[in-house]
Formats: structure tokens, sequence, C-alpha cells
């Protein structure tokens, strides 16, 4: 069976496809139509913006009729209503009425047809706000939905460990669909989160979990609320600092409570502890008792059908412990069919796991970007697409090849490696199982990473990264994986100017978190200079010094590497991660005929007001940088680099 | 019983086991490869009547590898294979990995990848203790992942290879927990790790 015929299920079924009392009023439905629709034929990631966008516009519109909300946004909007508030911010509007439907579906099936996206059809969609429900309700419902599951759990189907066998279905079904219950609730918890794109509405939103878990804990249903407890430590929600650091105090200090009371410390000491201890009602954490089983069984083995009474006490022990939990009844719970069946519409697959935790993380890192060398937080000039120019078309082949190749890791390829590691290394493999055709919208960072391998020089990485995921058919870039994914200021001008061989190295938006070279680009000339600020912003600075740096000049982008010794001569002294960046656009630059040297030039950006001295090592060096910079800044045409964009061997 | 292979394991501790290093060894690999079987051969306890798994202390031991004491605490989550979503929260607190495949399950092997991803991602990290642990190889005539190829994934993932059995006599057992402590002991962890392991419980999550 084709995973991406299911694909779509874990997405559209899960909190996005909510149909649940449109008529309720506390719902708020959200005229996102428009929006919605717009983005789907669109690369993820001006769908994204278009979505944000579609919400915006949608707010200022009049509510609209929920019968004409049809193919609407299959999301949780996520507005602070819980306060009963419409009053929001233009900015926290967008981020509420982000679509949940958006990220996730389109993460995990964005090249299906639509049609098959509403998973209610042309239904009338709602919303449910996670924000809105208090936590008692989602702890009661969760654990009438879990007791359900557990007290229909045979003992034989623990004894018979038949859980873990390939036909667990027919041997455990209970403890299958129990395991289920375990999953369905984390993945829950993580997608909601990683729903929310602002920081601070994503923290309240973890923040409310962290409630409802604490909630389970005073119901006595540890089995629920260490599912919550879990999702929370998984890398893509765990990894998301500024998220936990908009958490209040108390709300933390809550969640470590929890978490160490789910610690394996001392096999589980603090868990079996409390277990030992409580009362009915009370729903184990059953995993606990899987794994004593599994043991039990190791320990003593049946031997030719016999059974050492060893083994019979310790099984039954367990077996008893799990029937008296059974006992247990939560028909006090006050039955909400509203946050149940929303509950009950978020299904979730095991065997899709691997990929939701692929795409859970690729969203995470798109939230909240690995922490990337320094690069990120410089400033950068904004620049609009230009024709790029370097000097490379003076420069003999062979000079090339050899700048190249002794690139060491180029300020992309730095990224590139980066971001491809955590985010696609498996997404690549896992992918190539499933849903080949989304690869390009799948893997914005690696794409981005792909392409910086396509200079010359780096052949093999090329190779590598230019094959389809599924067949490792070629592809092509006239699907536009790069252009039309990182050329922000929604240009594919760099595409549309055919004779563009580079285009500047410049930051993605935040949440690609990306250098974005275009393909073909090619550091031009670099060496290690010393720099010293002469004018920032028109202003002399307090101090100025030499600074030594590696610079590489990429097209036009000056690129900066700080050094790690004191003693700097070499490409191996410099980090090989950059400092900092500029574009040397429409920048001056001459020889410094102060200097009888003649080893020093000036660089300056007129329009800004900054001005840098620089110094090489000879004068033949500072001049071959001065007619670089100069071919550079005036942006020299160049012949299309015939390996720009297909340089497989 | 194959004591010889445990002469370590035998002899006393010293006495000052209060300044010894904590290892944690965490177990991974798909549910019926025999994790469980390694960890109970390991700790010796197969045979032992008494061998009771709900007990504070039943994953942890005193070893000695080459010539330096050290606790080692494994965890196993054996049978919660299943239990997706926790696999995470119990390797943030591993040192060490066994990443456990069954010779006779193709499968089993084919999933190391995923395990090894998310171990690096969980701890953020490019590279980890951790150690392919090839199991079953007695059972010879079911064996369906080579030697060869166990060693190609080792190479791919850059970590060692070892091979084992938990059958009686047990091959390597022993072998495989001692090397990834020579493991963890030789990468040099990172400032967060080192503090981590002093004290493991009033960690935070580093967010803070």
């Amino acid at each position: 069976m084709w995973h991406s015929d299911f694909a779509r299920e874990p997405s559209c079924d899960s909190l996005a496809t909510l149909k649940l009392c449109e008529r309720d009023e506390e719902l708020e439905l959200a005229a996102g139509a428009p929006g919605y629709s717009q983005t789907l034929p669109t690369p993820r990631h001006r769908q994204t913006r278009q979505a944000l966008q579609g919400a915006e516009e949608s707010r200022h519109s009049p509510p609209a009729d929920p019968a004409q909300n049809q193919g609407g946004r299959y999301g949780l909007s996520r507005n602070n209503s819980r306060r009963g508030s419409c009053r929001q911010s233009p900015d926290e509007k967008v981020t509420t009425c982000f679509s949940a439907r958006s990220v996730t579906a389109d993460l995990l099936c964005g090249s299906l047809p639509r049609a098959v996206g509403g998973g209610g059809g042309g239904g009338k969609p709602a919303f449910l706000e996670v924000l809105t429900i208090p936590p008692e309700e989602f702890a009661s419902q969760i654990t009438r939905a879990d007791w359900e599951v557990f007290k229909r759990i045979q003992p034989d189907e623990l004894a018979c460990l038949g859980w873990n066998r390939r036909d667990k279905h027919i041997l455990s079904p209970n403890v299958v669909a129990f395991t289920r219950r375990f999953n369905q609730v984390s993945f829950w918890t993580v997608k909601e989160i990683l729903n929310v794109r602002s920081v601070k509405q994503r923290a309240e939103v973890l923040g409310l979990f962290i409630r409802v878990a604490k909630r389970l804990q005073e119901l006595n249903n540890l089995h629920g609320q260490f599912a919550i407890i879990s999702a929370l430590q998984t890398a893509p929600i765990y990894r998301l600092q500024k998220m936990w650091a908009h958490l209040p105090k108390n709300v933390l200090q809550k969640f470590e409570k929890q978490r160490e009371l789910f610690l394996d410390v001392n096999n589980w000491e603090k868990l079996r502890d409390l277990l030992s201890r409580a009362k009915l009602p009370c729903i184990p954490y059953l995993g606990l008792y899987l794994t004593d089983l599994v043991y039990v069984d190791m320990a003593h083995p049946q031997s030719g059908g016999l059974e050492s009474s060893q083994r019979r006490n310790l099984m039954n022990n367990i077996l008893r412990t799990i029937s008296e939990f059974q006992q247990s009844d939560f028909s006090h719970l006050p039955f909400n069919p509203r946050v149940s069946s929303y509950l009950a519409s978020i299904r979730y697959i095991d065997e899709l796991q691997k990929f939701i935790d692929e795409d859970n993380y690729k969203l995470s890192l798109q939230l909240e970007p690995q922490a990337q060398p320094p690069v990120l937080s410089l400033q950068l000039e904004p620049q609009a697409q230009s024709p790029a120019q370097s000097s490379s078309s003076r420069e003999s082949a062979e000079e090339r090849d050899r700048v190249a190749a002794a690139v060491p890791p180029s300020p992309a390829r730095q990224t590139a490696v980066q971001a491809h590691r955590r985010a696609c290394s498996l997404g690549v493999k896992a992918r190539s199982m499933s849903l080949p055709r989304n690869s390009s919208r799948h893997l914005p960072a690696c794409v981005c990473g792909q392409n910086h391998h396509m200079g010359p020089g780096l052949p093999d990485s090329t190779a590598r990264a230019e094959r389809h995921l599924l067949d490792d058919s070629v592809l092509s870039t006239a699907d536009g994986m790069c252009t039309s994914l990182y050329l922000p200021d929604g240009g594919a001008g760099g595409t549309a100017d055919d004779d563009v061989t580079a285009t500047l190295p410049m930051l993605d938006s935040e949440e690609d978190g990306c250098l974005g070279m275009e393909a073909g680009a090619v550091c031009t000339l670099q060496g290690c200079l010393r720099r010293k600020t002469l004018l920032k912003s028109g202003r002399r600075p307090p101090v100025a010094t030499w600074q030594r740096y590696w610079v590489q000049l990429w097209s036009q982008s000056l690129v900066y590497f700080s050094c790690k010794k004191i003693k700097c001569t070499e490409r191996s002294d410099f980090k090989s991660e950059p400092s900092k960046m500029h574009t040397v656009r429409h920048w001056s630059v001459h020889v410094d005929d102060v200097s009888w040297l003649r080893d020093t030039f000036i660089l300056q950006n007129p329009a800004s007001g900054d001005m840098y001295k620089f110094r090489a090592c000879s004068q033949t060096k500072a001049e071959e940088w001065v007619k670089h910079l100069h071919d550079a800044a005036v942006g020299v045409r160049v012949q299309p680099l015939p390996a720009n964009l297909m340089s497989f061997e | 019983m194959a004591g010889g292979q445990r002469a370590g394991a035998m002899s006393k501790p010293p006495a000052a086991s209060g300044n010894l290093t904590t290892y944690k060894l965490v177990v991974v690999g798909d549910g019926g490869v025999g994790k469980s079987a390694l960890t109970i051969q390991f700790f010796q306890k197969l045979f032992v009547t008494d061998y009771d798994p709900t007990i504070e202390d039943s994953y942890i031991q005193h070893c000695e590898v080459d010539a330096q004491w050290c606790i080692m605490d494994v965890l196993d989550t054996a049978g919660q294979e299943e239990f997706s979503a926790m696999r995470e929260q119990y390797m943030r607190t591993g040192d060490g990995f066994l990443l456990v495949y069954s010779v006779t399950d193709k499968q089993s092997y084919a999933n190391i990848q995923h395990f090894h991803t998310q171990i690096l991602r969980v701890k953020d990290r490019d590279s980890y203790p951790m150690l392919l642990v090839a199991n079953k190889v007695d059972l010879v005539h079911l064996r369906k992942v080579t030697e060869e190829q166990g060693r190609d994934l080792a190479a791919k993932l850059a970590i060692p290879y070892i091979e084992t059995s938990a059958k009686d006599p047990p091959l390597n057992v022993d072998a495989a927990f001692h090397e990834v402590v020579r493991i963890i002991r030789t990468s040099p962890p990172s400032d967060q790790d080192r503090k981590r392991r002093r004290r493991r419980r009033g960690r935070q999550c580093a967010l803070m």
C-alpha cells in the first residue's frame, strides 16, 4: 500500500478536521476560506504568508455565515476568546487565525488533490479553540475515553504477551487500543502546540496542556498524564526555547513536578510508588506493567508448558494489580459531547508515526530555527534581486575550480549541512518511501542546502542532492524548488533573468532560517584580510581596531569569518561559520593611497554611510580585492556558468 | 554459567562507591529483538529464581570497565515499544545507547536508522555515544541480516558494531555494555552533559 494513500489521514483527521458543533456560539467561525483556498497551490513558504494574509483579511471582513464557509479552514482558530475577547492586535490576529490545516496538512500531503483535504467535504467546518476549553473539560473527556478502553483489557491479552507480536491486533486488541490512546493524546498535544504561530500563544497552549496534565493527575489518570508529559518532552516541543521562556514560572514548576513523577530513575521509582498508593478510581500507566511482564517472561521462561511458581506469582501479581485498577469507575465525570467528539476526531495512525515525527520536527525548526552561527543575527541590507555579478567570467576556469575546491565550508554550505542533518536526513529517507512528490515542499531547508552544493567543485554532493527521492531520477530545478521558495521579496526574479548565475546570499525569513544563496553562486575571491571600521552610519566609531577576518566574496556579498587564534593567516585558523555578511552592491571601493605599502583599500557604502578600511597581506592581493570588489559593486555581468543548474557529472 | 566473562562484576566494587560515575545506558530497538534478554543476561539474573523486575535496583550494576569502576544504570523499555510518544523522553536521559536489532528480522535492522536520528535530535548533537548491536547471532539458520550489512550500517552511522547472543552461553553481552561505557568515556561530553551527569535530578530543560 502506498503510504501516500493514507498520508492525508493524520493531518486532515487530526485536530484539523473538526466538524463539531457548528452551531455552538462559543465557537468562532473564522471566514478564512479565501485565504485557505489561495494557499494550496503555492509552495509552503509563500503559502504560509498567504494563509496569514487571508486570515488577516478575514478578520476585517464581516463575520461569515457558517453556511458560506465552505471549504474553509479546517483548523483551530486560536483566538484568545478564552477571555471572550475579539479585540486583538492585527498582529495577533494573524498568528491566532493561522490555520492548522495549512501547516499540518500541507506538510504531510501538500500535493494531494485538495478535494480530499476537506475531510468534511464541502461541509461547514467549525473550530474548537483549545484555549477556550477549561483544562478540566479536556481532562475529564480524555479520562472517560481512556477508561472506556482500559476497562476492556483482558488478563489473557497481557499474559500472552501478544501486544508486541505481529498478530497483536488479534492477541491483544485492547492493549493495542489503549497504547494508541496514549499516542493519540501525545500526538494531539504536539500538534496543537506546533500549530500556533506566535510564541506567546504557543506558550499559552503549552501552559494549557500542562494544566490538563495536572488535572489528569488529580483524576488519577496517569496514562493520560504521561501521554501529555511525554509529548512535551519530544524533541519538537522541548527544543522550543522561546516558547518555554514565555511560560509563567508557576506553570513551569507544575511541569517540572509532573516530569519528575515520570522519570525512569531507579526503575520508575516515583511512578511505582504513586501507583502503589493510588486509590481508585485510577488509570495507571500501562507501559510500566508491560515491561514488567516482558521481564518476568524473560527471567522465568515457560519451559515445556510448565510454569514455574515464581513466574506464576509474579505474573499474577501484575495482572491482579491491573485488574484492580480496572474496577475504577469514572462514570461520574460529566460527558461533554462537544469536547469528546473533538477529541475523538483526532485520528492517529501508528504506522505513520515516523513521518509525523519528521514533519513535527521540521515544523518545529520553522517555528524556532536551529541555533545558527551568528550569521543569523546579522543585520542585512534589504536586497533586491538583481542580475548577479561576479567576476568569474574573467577568471580562468582553473582558478575558479581552485577557489571552489579550496573553499572550506562556505557559509551557505555550513548552514545547509547543519540544517540538513537535523531537519532532513531522515526526512529524505522516510519521504522516499511515501511522499516523494512533496519533497520540494517538505524539505525547504534541505532544498536550500542542496542548491548550495551545486557549485562547481562539489560534484559529489550535487549528485546526491539532486536525485528524486523516490526513484532516484535526476531532478531538474525547473520545478522551482529553490528559486520560488527561497527568494524572499516575492522574487523568483532570479530565475526570470536567466543569465543570473548567482543571487546574493541573504537571510531568509525567520521561519526558514536558512541562507538563501542561489544555485551556482561561487566564491569569487577569499583570503585573510584585516578590517577597521572608519565610519559606521556616518559616524566614527569610538574604538576602531584592526580585526582579522577570513573574507569571502560570493557574487555580491562579502562574508566574514572570525579568527579562532591570535595569529591567523590560514583558512583553518578561522572559524568555519561566518560571523557577518553584507552586500557590496553599489558600494564603492578604492585603493587607499595614504598607505605607502599600498596594501590597504577602502570600501564604503555611500547609502548607509559605512566605511571600512581593509588591509591585505600584499599590494597585489589588495589590488585583486579591489578589482573583484569593484566588479561586484557595479555589477559586471557574467556569463551564466554552465554548472549553474545542472551540474550532474 | 559463563562466569568467566563476568569476572569484573563478581569482584567487589571499591568501598567509596559514592564517587563512582554513573552511566545511564539506554537499550533501544524494535520489539522482539531481544533487548530484555540482553539486559537480563547482563544483570546475571536469568536463573536467579527470585528475580523481580519491579524492584528499584533491578537495573543498576557496579561494573569494572578497563580497571575503572562505575555504576551502570540500564534502561530498557522492552514491552513499551509501541508507546512511541514516550521514547524521546527517556532517550533524553541516556548517556549512551545500544541500538539493538535482531539478525533474524530485517525490519528491526531497517528501523535502526530511525532510532539513530531520533537520538541525535533529542540530544541535539551530531554524534552521540552509541553502539550497534546485532543480536540473536546464535540463530544461524534464521539469519537474514549478514554481518557485512550490519557493519555497513554501523559505518554509515559512524558507530561501532558488535554481534551478540543472549542465549546460553552468551556471546558478547557484557562486552556490549562495557563497550558503550568505553565509548562514553572516550567521547568528550558537552558541558551540558557533564552537568547533567552530576546532578541528574536537579536538571532542568536547559531552556531556562
